[in-house]
């Protein structure tokens, strides 16, 4: 049984992310099977889980369903079953954005290689089908097969949103717009960080008595925050809290809003040179390069602007929690999701 | 970091949605969109769109209800059933201009999964089939009788050219395209269209659905004015 305790202001968000987040890690583990071939396969399923991470994911979809009246022992299988589909797909992201860090350590494919990572993203991706299907000891044969195709529809929309970045890299178009990027994000992002773990979380509180589209805009707003300030730390964080590489989404040629901001606001030629260093492979764009991009970025304004906007859709995902939310009894759940705007900007 | 301000004001912005912001947007005597208001416009612009291109695609793929017209078995052949009962008496009023109809090869296109090398060859194979363009691999025939430049689009989850498959309404708004048939046989998919004169310009969509009445791709048809 999980306990629910109390605390305030900034301490609760932490707090109830260690809790939720503790409880998810135990249960996660139990799923990971010890046979062989271990070295190649099933050590290093632990690999990613084991180095940390917030657990903003499970945390949300528990909490969701405590403050919507449910028990959060019955979104636990579910909150297990997301934070496994997000450390497959952080293996695969990695791959694809050829990442030399991941929570300050190497890469898996940088320690084990390309085919043997992508292998280990394949199983843990299969094994998040298995809490699944043992919801419905707990939950019900019909809740649980509608948290099946929730996760079904969340697969989708990610790899959907995926895949505009990944052809946006590969392309190297110019006109990328602060539309399409966050409808990029909707997708990519907010399905599996914010939109899934509430929409599940809430279905389960309620036993499936809810509609799970009122929290898309909750979701994407405060996911959206989330992803924008999670591009800023990637400028502006702290390299030893923050674990990746300073700087690495410019050499990457990830299209963050500062990038596209740059691209609407530089000159032509400037536009041209920053074409130029964007068309060419991540091994071939320089420090200098990168240093460069990034002092147009400041002489821009492009991360305040970048910081603005963020703040904005915090503010509006607020404004959301209160349409969404507003009407629950108060509990520590509703308090914690209430934080959870805030928290985003905040966070290091 | 984090300013109250910032929040009241963004909350303020959005109040009731994208309506409210673009009002208050348009309303205000000075200009008010800073990097945050702007962020969240086009955040609950996204939004809406998304909304909306989720409610389109359920609408479309709205299961038919079994035995409806245009699911009826009531067609003299593939052409016409879409007319239903009118099938007929369609057929029979359409005779004279399909006599001089032409088709519109220039202005027809298919897109349909795959590649576009094997769809050539399989092309190649119909050297009689004028008027037909291919750009993938699935094996797709289109035939287009129309006065009028037509374009048609074809879109098929991988494996429907081996189900049982037929169109249901193709529209645009209130108004529906006749003349469309959709069938399978061995793996091939056969696509035909006929435009009455009368018919407006624009462009209809109808999902492809398979004999359960499941959809299984889409179709679009784009009428040129002249």
């Amino acid at each position: 049984m999980i306990a629910t305790g109390c605390a305030t202001d900034g301490a609760l968000v932490p707090s109830v992310l260690k809790e939720y987040g503790d409880a998810a890690r135990r249960m996660l583990f139990e799923y990971l099977p010890s046979s062989e071939p271990r070295r190649y396969l099933y050590d290093l399923l632990a690999d990613y889980p084991r180095r940390g991470g917030r657990a903003f994911r499970p945390s949300l979809c528990m909490a969701t369903t405590r403050a919507f009246g449910g028990s959060p022992d019955m979104a636990l299988r579910t909150a297990v079953s997301i934070e496994l589909v997000h450390n497959a797909m952080l293996i695969h992201d990695d791959i694809e954005d050829e990442s030399d860090e991941r929570r300050g350590r190497p890469t898996m494919h940088k320690e084990h290689g390309v085919p043997i990572s992508i292998n280990v993203g394949d199983m843990l991706s299969m094994l998040a089908m298995r809490p699944l299907l043992d919801n419905q000891h707990l939950l019900g044969g019909s809740l649980a097969l509608r948290i099946v195709e929730e996760t079904e529809r969340m697969a989708r929309e990610s790899a959907e949103g995926q895949a505009m970045e990944l052809g946006w890299r590969r392309d190297n178009p110019q006109d990328v717009t602060e539309h399409d990027y966050l409808e990029m994000v909707l997708k990519k992002t907010c399905w599996l960080a914010t939109i899934h773990p509430s929409r599940a979380g809430a279905l389960i509180g309620t036993r499936g008595a809810i509609d799970p589209d009122r929290f898309l805009r909750f979701g994407f707003l405060i996911g959206a925050a989330f992803q924008i300030q999670d591009d800023l730390l990637n400028l502006v964080g702290d390299a030893r809290s923050y674990g990746k590489e300073l700087g690495g989404d410019i050499r990457e040629g990830k299209r963050t809003l500062m990038l596209i901001q740059l691209f609407q606001r530089a000159t032509p030629e400037e536009r041209r040179r920053l074409h130029r260093f964007l068309g060419r492979p991540r091994t071939r764009r320089t420090d200098a390069e990168v240093a460069w991009v990034r002092a147009r970025m400041d002489h821009y304004g492009c991360i305040d602007d970048a910081r603005q906007v963020a703040h904005g859709l915090a503010g509006a995902a607020t404004h959301e929690f209160a349409r969404v939310y507003g009407a629950l009894p108060d509990s520590r759940d509703k308090a914690f999701i209430e934080a959870l705007p805030r928290w985003v900007l905040t966070r290091s | 970091m984090f300013g109250e301000s910032v929040t009241r004001r963004v909350e303020e912005l959005v109040g009731g949605g994208l309506k409210t912001a673009r009002l208050v947007v348009e309303a205000a005597a000075e200009p008010v969109l800073g990097a945050a208001e702007r962020g969240v416009h086009t955040a609950y612009t996204v939004l809406d769109e998304y909304l909306a291109r989720g409610k389109e695609a359920a609408k479309r793929y709205e299961m038919p209800t079994p035995g409806s017209p245009t699911m009826s078995d009531q067609r003299q052949n593939g052409m016409w059933n879409a007319f239903g009962p009118m099938g007929p008496m369609m057929a029979q009023a359409a005779g004279p201009w399909m006599q001089v109809a032409r088709m519109w090869s220039d202005s027809m296109s298919q897109f349909v999964p795959g590649g576009q090398q094997a769809m050539d060859q399989w092309m190649a194979m119909w050297p009689a089939m004028a008027g037909v363009a291919s750009r993938a691999a699935a094996p797709v025939r289109v035939q287009v009788a129309s006065t009028r430049p037509v374009a048609v689009q074809v879109s098929l989850a991988p494996g429907a050219e081996y189900m049982t498959l037929g169109a249901s309404p193709v529209a645009q708004g209130g108004e529906t395209l006749g003349g469309v048939a959709v069938s399978t046989a061995e793996g091939r998919v056969t696509v035909s269209v006929t435009v009455a004169d009368a018919q407006g310009a624009g462009t209809y969509r109808g999902p492809v659905v398979d004999g359960g009445g499941n959809p299984r791709g889409e179709l679009v048809v784009e009428i040129s004015t002249s």
